[in-house]
């Protein structure tokens, strides 16, 4: 286990250095660290300037900077996995949380982006875009959902993620983490060699 | 094994692409009936599929033809008694003839619909009331990359496979709420039959292709297009739609997952 705030950059370095010399190879890289705003974002029913710039920092410029940290080293193994936990959200826009929605697609963009870049030394990039988990992150989104949309008024956070998943989701169910890690795992595990997959 | 006492009916299953998908499926576990016009070819595969461990059969099919998927889905119960997958793959590049024809014609049309999007139209309605009862069920299109955008030449296919991911998507929708999930693989370059006769007509009606082999056609267009700088193969989309259609994609629905070197983003 490493403690690595992906927003600064030299401890990024400083995990490739450590995993490098630990393991030898970096075969996978996952980019999963993301925020939501910044603190007490749930509480707010509109988001500041800070909540934009903390959730940038964290879940596009974090990312940037770990795939930076890791790229030279898969470069020169002419091997690599990255997957990149985007979300549904950076899909299309939302009534609530606009900054989260925003940095989910730049996410998707910055994937595309990368996976270009390095194609040519069979460095594989894909984004996998979750949709509706029962995560610590989703009981405070409930919260903020309650307080900001009337139709969720009045309702517990799990009440919001109940009504949502009944109103949204064709298959009638939440995903969980299980989902989402089989997902990656088959991106990684499988060895599948395309580039870009939207899933 | 994720496809342990578990069946497949794979159309198309006799080569290329659908081969590639039956031999994956059969991998892990899944019993396969191969539904296909070629019976010589889809014998081999039944064979190779037996000599694996797990049991085949091959049923003669025409997608095009209502009357005949369900008679595909019959034989499959009757044969295995139960039903978990349906991979509608079976695919064509037009009218027999189509590789010499610089621009298609009308039954280049007719015959790409009816194989490419009628094909998974007779094939998901021959099986829904058995997989909606069942309230399960796994259903996997092979569109091609060439549908998600246009491309000089070829409308005719393209157009096919862009239906082809628009019908899977109204399906996934029809479908999810008995979970039964819908998706669509989109293959990019792969050396197969169809391959050889695009490069074939390209041969004749591009100036480009004049003086070049087929095979070098293909290889052209892959370090053309192709990111990742290589072809794809058979396995790479038999890896893809085994795992759409195991329980570990249980939350994907309504998806298109294209396995094509990064040619297109989406």
């Amino acid at each position: 286990m490493f403690v690595t705030d992906v927003t600064d950059l030299e401890a990024c370095d400083g995990l490739t250095e450590a995993t490098t010399e630990l393991l030898g190879t970096v075969d996978i890289l996952v980019n999963n660290a993301g925020i939501a705003g910044s603190a007490g974002w749930q509480t707010r029913s509109y988001t500041t300037e800070e909540d934009w710039k903390q959730t940038y920092q964290v879940n596009v410029i974090g990312m940037s900077n770990i795939t930076t940290a890791f790229r030279s080293q898969m470069t020169k193994q002419r091997s690599g996995r990255i997957v990149n936990l985007a979300s549904i959200a950076g899909r299309e826009g939302r009534p609530s949380l606009p900054h989260y929605s925003a940095s989910k697609a730049a996410v998707i963009s910055l994937t595309q982006s990368t996976a270009l870049e390095l194609a040519r030394f069979n460095i594989t990039v894909n984004a996998i875009c979750p949709g509706l988990l029962w995560t610590p992150m989703w009981e405070q989104v409930g919260d903020r959902y309650a307080h900001d949309m009337p139709a969720y008024e009045g309702m517990n956070p799990r009440e919001v993620f109940d009504t949502m998943i009944a109103e949204k989701i064709p298959m009638q169910k939440e995903q969980t983490p299980e989902d989402i890690a089989d997902t990656v795992a088959f991106s990684l595990l499988m060895m599948l060699r395309t580039s870009l997959a939207k899933l | 094994m994720d496809f342990e006492s578990k069946t497949a009916i794979v159309t198309g299953g006799a080569k290329a692409i659908g081969r590639g998908i039956a031999l994956e499926l059969a991998l892990r576990g899944s019993n396969v009936v191969i539904a296909d016009l070629d019976e010589e070819a889809a014998r081999e595969v039944v064979a190779e599929i037996k000599s694996g461990g797990t049991q085949s059969y091959y049923c003669e099919t025409d997608v095009s033809q209502q009357w005949s998927t369900d008679d595909m889905v019959e034989v499959a119960l009757e044969e295995f008694e139960q039903l978990d997958v349906l991979v509608n793959n079976a695919g064509v590049g037009g009218a027999s003839g189509f590789t010499t024809r610089k621009t298609p014609n009308v039954e280049d049309w007719q015959a790409t619909f009816d194989v490419n999007v009628y094909g998974i139209v007779n094939g998901t309605q021959s099986v829904e009331s058995y997989m909606f009862e069942r309230g399960y069920g796994k259903i996997v299109n092979i569109a091609s990359v060439a549908g998600r955008g246009g491309r000089p030449g070829f409308a005719t296919y393209a157009a096919s496979k862009a239906a082809a991911i628009h019908v899977s998507q109204a399906w996934a929708y029809k479908l999810a709420p008995h979970g039964i999930n819908v998706n669509t693989v989109c293959p990019g370059l792969i050396w197969t039959p169809l391959w050889e006769s695009i490069a074939e007509r390209r041969k004749s009606t591009d100036q480009q292709g004049t003086g070049l082999t087929p095979r070098q056609i293909f290889q052209r267009t892959v370090s053309e297009l192709v990111p990742l700088g290589r072809e794809q193969t058979v396995e790479d989309v038999g890896k893809a739609v085994a795992f759409l259609a195991s329980d570990r994609a249980r939350s994907i629905t309504g998806q298109g997952l294209n396995v094509d070197g990064g040619i297109r983003q989406n």
